[in-house]
């Protein structure tokens, strides 16, 4: 079974522990935990993830040009935070988004849920495709 | 003469006992307006002229028109409201982020405790320092309810409610010396929560030898770089030899060393009897208002 690789963006310690234990009894993989806005960029740029899990309010800013490079990349991912649909910059009304609080099992669920989503897709255009953007650059 | 006989009722007919026409208005008026809105629309997909629709309704062509302007002027659209422009909508979604991650906050802690709690000694412990962590969350909420969105305090006058909840709730005394130390009220919020962690460490594994009350001591200074200096003090029995904040596992020192980093802040521990930390921070005012900016470029 391939295990996907998270990329998990979260400002608070405690949750952000939580949260990677559940995402691993999920059954995936946490690839990297960043608290800021500059270490989320530089995890992006040393290895792309699978699937990415945001808090829009990091330590250092907003999350925008993270979810902006992921989206570039064509990874998967979606906001988990206290923010509402309106304080979310417009170009990201299509990113699905977890509103804090949460229970952490249903945060891994739907993390699982994209990460399936992305596999599955990744199967329907054969395996000549699996890293549209490339894992590492 | 030529009298021409329209099958359409005459204009003037009704208008010939007024005193009957206003009292039917005063009853229907509400009725009657939405029936007229309807019936304008309708006529209006028809692709009626305004001429057409006085003939028809019998009423007169100035009230057609008056009508139709008001149908046909576009309604304004609501727009989001830009929290900016509102203190009191500001401060409201402020709050509302502030308890939404607290909860969150809380319920990641009480799993991540129950996931180590292997004895029922470790999970009374862990629910006993759950219910501590909760209550200073408790006292912060109300503290930043009062406090003015974005304003400075008074670090000692912010502390002193949260001391005698800590001296209650986990049984260990603060002396605060910190004359004139002025900060925003968020960093002295998320001080107080740095507090609350070490008075529980404190409590929990450092009691002095002697018996005596546990107590610390917090001496803050501002420094000309604008910076703030924080020496945490207590007087038990001092750290373990090979303490080490980074290798630290205990969810208290994650707390702690995490919400120094939120700060943009460093933390040492210091030699000495007890256990004694430096705490050094960025100037209160000036490292939220960086976020701050930060925030609205990238928006």
């Amino acid at each position: 079974m391939i295990r996907s690789r998270v990329l998990l963006a979260e400002d608070d310690a405690v949750v952000a522990i939580d949260l990677a234990r559940e995402l691993e009894a999920a059954g995936m993989v946490v690839s990297g935990m960043a608290s800021s806005l500059a270490e989320t960029l530089e995890l992006i740029d040393a290895a792309t993830p699978d699937i990415a899990l945001l808090n829009v309010r990091l330590r250092d800013g907003v999350s925008f040009p993270a979810a902006r490079r992921l989206k570039a990349l064509n990874v998967p991912f979606a906001f988990l935070t206290s923010f509402e649909r309106s304080e979310i910059a417009s170009e990201f009304r299509d990113i699905p988004r977890l509103s804090k609080p949460q229970v952490s099992s249903v945060i891994a669920e739907f993390v699982r849920h994209l990460a399936e989503t992305r596999l599955a897709a990744i199967r329907r255009r054969g395996p000549g495709d699996i890293n549209p953007a490339g894992h590492s650059r | 003469m030529i009298r021409i006989h329209s099958r359409l009722p005459e204009r003037t007919g009704r208008a010939a006992d007024p005193g009957q026409e206003r009292s039917v208005q005063v009853q229907t008026g509400l009725v009657r307006s939405k029936l007229m809105r309807e019936s304008l629309l309708m006529f209006v997909d028809l692709g009626l002229t305004p001429h057409e629709m006085s003939r028809y309704t019998g009423l007169p062509l100035a009230t057609i028109r008056r009508q139709l302007r008001s149908l046909i002027r576009p309604t304004p659209v609501a727009l989001p409201k830009d929290p900016a422009s509102d203190p009191a909508d500001a401060r409201q979604m402020e709050a509302d982020h502030r308890i939404a991650n607290s909860i969150q906050f809380a319920a990641s802690m009480l799993r991540h405790e129950s996931r180590r709690a292997t004895s029922v000694q470790a999970a009374q412990a862990a629910l006993t320092d759950a219910a501590a962590r909760l209550n200073a969350i408790a006292r912060l909420h109300r503290q930043m309810a009062k406090t003015a969105s974005g304003g400075n305090v008074s670090l000692a006058a912010f502390l002193g409610p949260f001391c005698k909840d800590i001296a209650q709730s986990v049984g260990a005394l603060i002396e605060v010396r910190a004359p004139g130390v002025t900060l925003g009220a968020d960093v002295a919020g998320q001080i107080c929560i740095i507090v609350n962690e070490l008075a529980m460490n404190a409590v929990k594994h450092g009691r002095p030898a002697n018996g005596a009350a546990v107590t610390l001591t917090l001496e803050a200074v501002k420094s000309g770089q604008g910076q703030l200096t924080i020496l945490l003090r207590d007087n038990g029995c001092g750290l373990a030899e090979d303490f080490s904040l980074k290798r630290s596992t205990g969810l208290g020192m994650v707390i702690v060393t995490s919400t120094v980093e939120k700060l943009g802040g460093s933390i040492r521990t210091l030699r000495g009897d007890g256990a004694a930390f430096e705490i050094i921070l960025p100037c209160g005012t000036e490292a939220t208002a960086s976020i701050k900016d930060h925030c609205h470029d990238q928006v």
